[in-house]
């Protein structure tokens, strides 16, 4: 993964251009997308809240600069982490698995997906994808709900 | 915020008021709000179908929602146990708009819709959001003293951590430590008045106004306290004994060797061999393990910056002595809360208020 010069794209490219020049400098602290990342999907894939920026189905992220972006994890043990944290939270939202997926899937990004954020100490980050980026095609399951 | 939407002017929950989001996991889940009386509702999410998110709003009572908040009552139970006997259904489209409110009686909620048995409050998924007001829950059987106890230890940890804490109060520390420059420099610590006399000190390094202030009591089996504070404080507070807790049996080692190696000294210090060469030999080994030893439980109780203290006690010994002071009113404070414990849940379900599983029961009469 790219730990490289921080760069400060014109937001223009970005799939989500308007929404995000509306907000105060965002993104940030990018750097081009790279790498294997992972991500909680349904299988099958369900193209609006699998490859969707949140704010589209959220109001509440429509001010919040990573909700035009998409969560990743740059490992796999990240993601089932996550996978945990939502299975918990499954017993007080019986419906939550209709918003978040149960499998994780694997994808190899390159700086044409777009640019992501560094990842936290959890591993997790924010991908900004570029105009004409189908993510759906790039990833594949790699870890179905029951395993 | 406002919970109304367009539409939603004539329903009664159109004036609720945003209190804040008690779990948010990929867009808010559970939302505590409050109508004009100040009574808390749950907005509890509940399911998503094509554009329209569907959300119940459930009307409660202060000690259930603490109750809730501290894994006493499950979220099933507190919707079961809802005030008016039903709740809100609110469909919301994903651009915000009001689609639908009805009401549904608690009885008639769908089963699959509804959270399980062990639906318990989860605080890693709420918002860390400064709040001016520490809630204790206090169980079993407990009266005045318990309460002046409680009292007590939470200003004695503010007091500790106002000056001495790292973060959030680092605006005012520098001040606060040259008002208490070598304050402790004299103190001998030899039996609990010297204590008392130190947080005391402490104490009044904290204004007026922000001081710890016991605002409200709710009585009820268990019952909830509730602590007026500085925002910044609380969250200190919150802050570190989320850390004890979770280092707790580490914190407790590292105290015991900080605590028996300042008693050692002591009573080498003390005893009528003093100026023997082998008593000033090993008074002079003892010291030198101090500062590892303070380092060792600052670091793991967190948050504390240990020059501050060291520059007030200006000796090792002082600065051993005020530590572990301050862990043993951390860890007391700590015992004195009832706090959500994981390994504990099973039992507080057991313990939990008796409230009728209605979807299982037969209605009965009307």
């Amino acid at each position: 993964m790219s730990t490289g010069p921080k760069a400060r794209i014109v937001a223009g490219i970005f799939k989500y251009a308007a929404e995000l020049q509306r907000l105060q400098n965002c993104p940030q602290g990018c750097v081009p997308a790279s790498g294997v990342v992972y991500r909680l999907v349904h299988d099958p894939f369900d193209k609006y809240y699998d490859f969707s920026p949140s704010a589209l189905w959220k109001p509440e992220y429509v001010d919040k600069c990573a909700g035009w972006g998409l969560s990743l994890y740059t490992t796999e043990a990240a993601a089932r982490k996550r996978r945990e944290s939502i299975r918990k939270a499954a017993r007080k939202y019986p419906h939550i698995s209709k918003e978040i997926g149960d499998c994780i899937a694997r994808a190899t990004l390159v700086p044409t997906h777009g640019q992501m954020t560094l990842p936290n100490s959890e591993k997790h980050f924010t991908l900004f994808e570029f105009v004409g980026t189908d993510l759906s095609s790039a990833f594949k399951i790699v870890v179905r709900s029951d395993q | 915020m406002t919970s109304a939407s367009k539409g939603m002017l004539m329903s009664p929950i159109a004036w609720l008021t945003y209190d804040r989001c008690l779990e948010f996991l990929d867009g808010e889940r559970l939302v505590l709000l409050r109508n004009r009386a100040g009574e808390p509702f749950l907005k509890i999410w509940t399911d998503v179908v094509d554009d329209v998110t569907r959300w119940w709003y459930v009307r409660t009572t202060e000690v259930e929602l603490n109750h809730f908040l501290f894994c006493r009552l499950s979220l099933k139970q507190v919707i079961l146990s809802a005030r008016d006997g039903f709740v809100y259904v609110v469909d919301i489209r994903r651009n915000g708009d009001l689609q639908n409110v009805t009401l549904e009686a608690t009885t008639a909620l769908p089963k699959e819709s509804l959270p399980s048995d062990d639906s318990l409050f989860d605080s890693d998924l709420g918002f860390e959001a400064p709040r001016d007001e520490h809630t204790v829950l206090i169980d079993g059987r407990w009266q005045a003293a318990d309460l002046s106890k409680l009292e007590k230890r939470l200003t004695d940890v503010v007091s500790f951590l106002a000056p001495f804490g790292t973060d959030v109060m680092h605006h005012k520390g520098q001040q606060e430590t040259l008002f208490l420059k070598d304050a402790f420099t004299s103190y001998r610590y030899r039996g609990g008045w010297v204590q008392k006399l130190t947080f005391d000190r402490l104490s009044r390094v904290v204004p007026a106004e922000k001081q710890v202030e016991l605002d409200k009591l709710f009585y009820a089996s268990p019952g909830i306290v509730k602590f007026r504070m500085d925002p910044v404080y609380e969250g200190r507070v919150r802050l570190a004994l989320k850390a004890f807790e979770a280092r707790r049996l580490e914190a407790r080692a590292a105290y015991h060797a900080l605590h028996e190696t300042l008693l050692a000294l002591g009573r080498a210090e003390d005893s009528a061999e003093r100026s023997s060469e082998s008593v000033k030999a090993e008074i002079a080994d003892l010291r030198s393990t101090l500062p590892a030893l303070s380092n060792r439980l600052a670091i793991v109780l967190g948050g504390i910056d240990l020059a501050r203290v060291q520059s007030t006690a200006n000796d090792e010994e002082n600065t051993g002595q005020l530590l572990a002071a301050y862990f043993r009113r951390l860890e007391e404070l700590y015992d004195l809360e009832a706090d959500c414990k994981r390994d504990e849940l099973v039992d507080n379900r057991e313990n939990a208020l008796a409230i009728p599983e209605l979807l299982d029961d037969d209605p009965g009469d009307p």
